[in-house]
């Protein structure tokens, strides 16, 4: 892990890709292209030899055991919630839930959470931009107590109308859930200054991040919300496994999500008692090598610098911006003034799922289709979009190869 | 398998410029297909008469040059098929592109997508016409494929 600082001081890329095998495959005799970090980012040597290291070497489950193996698990375990407690910058671990992922995440402050809060009359507010994981979570607690899903406008480039959106803050609404960096169209939200809004008009916010934590600087104690919530598989780490953050204030007084082992301080047939956090709220045997995983993943982006990521990322969003525009018929669908490496697009003529199919045959890999968000695709009049999606391996060669490739796909199919 | 074998310079035509699309007036039976995961949706129109033969088929509808070339294909084989025919036949277009042993010949042009067999994902564009077909034969009015066939 040297080589990353390294790397970092000179934004060295061939030392990165060295770093993710999977860009060495081919792909139908072509070099692999991978632009679709957004749908799961390639995973680096670091996050790989630490998942090996502990099948290997550490293998027993955590905080069960006096002996060697389950001390080692626990403290690998342990180390890596503190070192997701610092990239996200926690002031303590007790507030660093370990989760099967995002989704997971907002499922638990729903049911744990607002769930017990709302009834008939309250308001939950999302914003039209959101992932289904942020949208369906949330419309099963209204469909349990008769609360309602409002949500806030979104101008034509993709960004939160913040005078529609100031609108809507009132005293019903019990919680603000938003995306920090939207998956469809790039968007970064201006989650501090939204936040600010929603605690003045007494409402606790939860934020999903999966898009944001790989791209971006992220401080939960700075953008000053109640719940954060991130996917490691997004972040270069393993899949199954992601965080919650929550206020430990706010965690203390929730009831469990799930009951289990692990979650139980004590067990009897009339009652039992609930373990101390974060503990109250990992029922069972966590994803234990995911977590480590998770947590090498973190400390590679530490290392990288997330600010040299982003630097790098928003180069190549501007040089593919500019070059995809030469395609004849392409129409961005995502323009915010502030945006992560997301090119969202649509061709005249062609449909996105034979562009995708077809550079693929190219090395090429993007996604397409509705990315999960389809009211915000809708909101644009799309039923699909083709999406490349930009991680810190990428380089300006390859959207060379993604435009060549498109332009020949189209000639074919128009 | 190559790209051009599911882009056949005949599919890709039936793409450019697709046969019988319009949306029929007076059509007997009318379903729409919908395939919410790549966007496509196709609206099947058709006219069978009391002897349960199909006189017309056309189609209408947003969906990728595969469903496309699909559709404009099955439409123009459709006209002059006996409804039992055509169910028959999406049976074994079906078959077809589960990779089954198929005689082709009772397909006819539409034995064209064969291809589509080797590229999985694309199996529900391919299918997203034939079952909107068998749907407005049953009179049901939406049908979805969203899942490989």
């Amino acid at each position: 892990m040297n080589s990353a600082v390294d790397v970092a001081e000179k934004w060295d890329i061939d030392a990165i890709r060295a770093q993710f095998p999977t860009l060495n495959r081919e792909v139908h005799g072509q070099p692999l292209i991978y632009l679709d970090t957004a749908a799961s980012a390639q995973r680096p040597l670091a996050v790989i030899d630490a998942i090996t290291d502990f099948y290997r070497n550490h293998n027993a489950n955590v905080h069960r055991g006096v002996h060697s193996l389950s001390q080692e698990a626990t403290e690998l375990w342990e180390n890596a919630r503190t070192t997701m407690r610092d990239f996200i910058g926690a002031s303590s671990c007790k507030e660093i839930i370990f989760t099967r992922g995002m989704t997971e995440g907002v499922n638990l402050v729903a049911q744990s959470f607002i769930r017990p809060r709302v009834g008939p009359g309250d308001k939950i507010l999302i914003t039209a931009m959101e992932h289904h994981s942020n949208i369906v979570p949330w419309q099963l607690v209204c469909e349990q107590t008769g609360a309602e899903l409002v949500v806030a406008p979104v101008n034509q480039r993709g960004e939160v109308d913040l005078d529609g959106f100031s609108q809507m803050l009132d005293e019903r609404v019990k919680i603000l859930a938003m995306m920090h960096v939207s998956n469809a169209l790039g968007t970064i939200n201006p989650v501090a200054e939204m936040t600010r809004m929603a605690k003045a008009a007494g409402i606790p916010v939860l934020i999903d991040g999966a898009q944001a934590s790989p791209h971006i600087q992220v401080d939960v104690q700075a953008i000053g919300c109640d719940f954060y919530c991130v996917s490691g598989h997004k972040m270069y780490g393993p899949t199954g496994i992601g965080v919650l953050y929550g206020r430990e204030q706010l965690l203390e007084a929730m009831p469990p999500y799930h009951g289990g082992g692990e979650m139980i301080r004590t067990v009897s047939f009339e009652k039992s008692t609930w373990n101390d956090l974060p503990s109250k709220f990992e029922a069972g045997t966590p994803n234990i090598a995911g977590g480590i995983g998770l947590g090498a993943a973190a400390t590679f982006i530490q290392q990288i610098g997330v600010e040299n990521i982003s630097r790098h990322e928003a180069d190549l969003l501007s040089y593919g911006t500019q070059r995809s525009l030469e395609i004849d018929g392409l129409n961005i669908i995502g323009t915010a003034a502030d945006k992560t490496g997301v090119m969202s697009f649509t061709i005249e003529r062609v449909h996105p799922h034979d562009i995708g199919t077809i550079i693929n045959h190219a090395g090429v890999a993007i996604r397409t289709g509705h990315h999960c968000a389809m009211p915000i695709l809708k909101q644009f009049g799309v039923a699909g979009t083709a999406r490349a999606s930009l991680g810190m391996y990428n380089t300006r060669q390859e959207l060379d190869v993604l435009v060549e490739a498109i332009v020949k796909a189209c000639k074919m199919l128009r | 398998m190559h790209l051009d074998d599911l882009y056949k310079q005949a599919v890709l035509a039936h793409n450019r410029e697709p046969q019988n699309y319009y949306p029929m007036e007076n059509a007997s039976h009318v379903a729409l297909g919908n395939n919410a995961l790549c966007g496509d949706e196709i609206r099947i129109f058709l006219d069978i008469d009391s002897n349960n033969l199909i006189n017309r088929a056309s189609f209408q509808g947003e969906a990728c040059a595969i469903a496309t070339a699909a559709a404009s294909i099955m439409t123009d084989w459709l006209a002059g098929q006996q409804t039992d025919d055509a169910q028959a036949a999406a049976l074994a277009f079906e078959q077809m592109l589960r990779g089954g042993e198929v005689n082709t010949a009772l397909l006819g042009e539409n034995a064209l997508l064969e291809a589509v067999k080797h590229f999985p994902d694309r199996v529900p564009s391919a299918q997203l016409c034939w079952s909107a077909m068998c749907a407005a034969i049953d009179g049901v009015a939406e049908i979805s494929t969203e899942k490989p066939a």
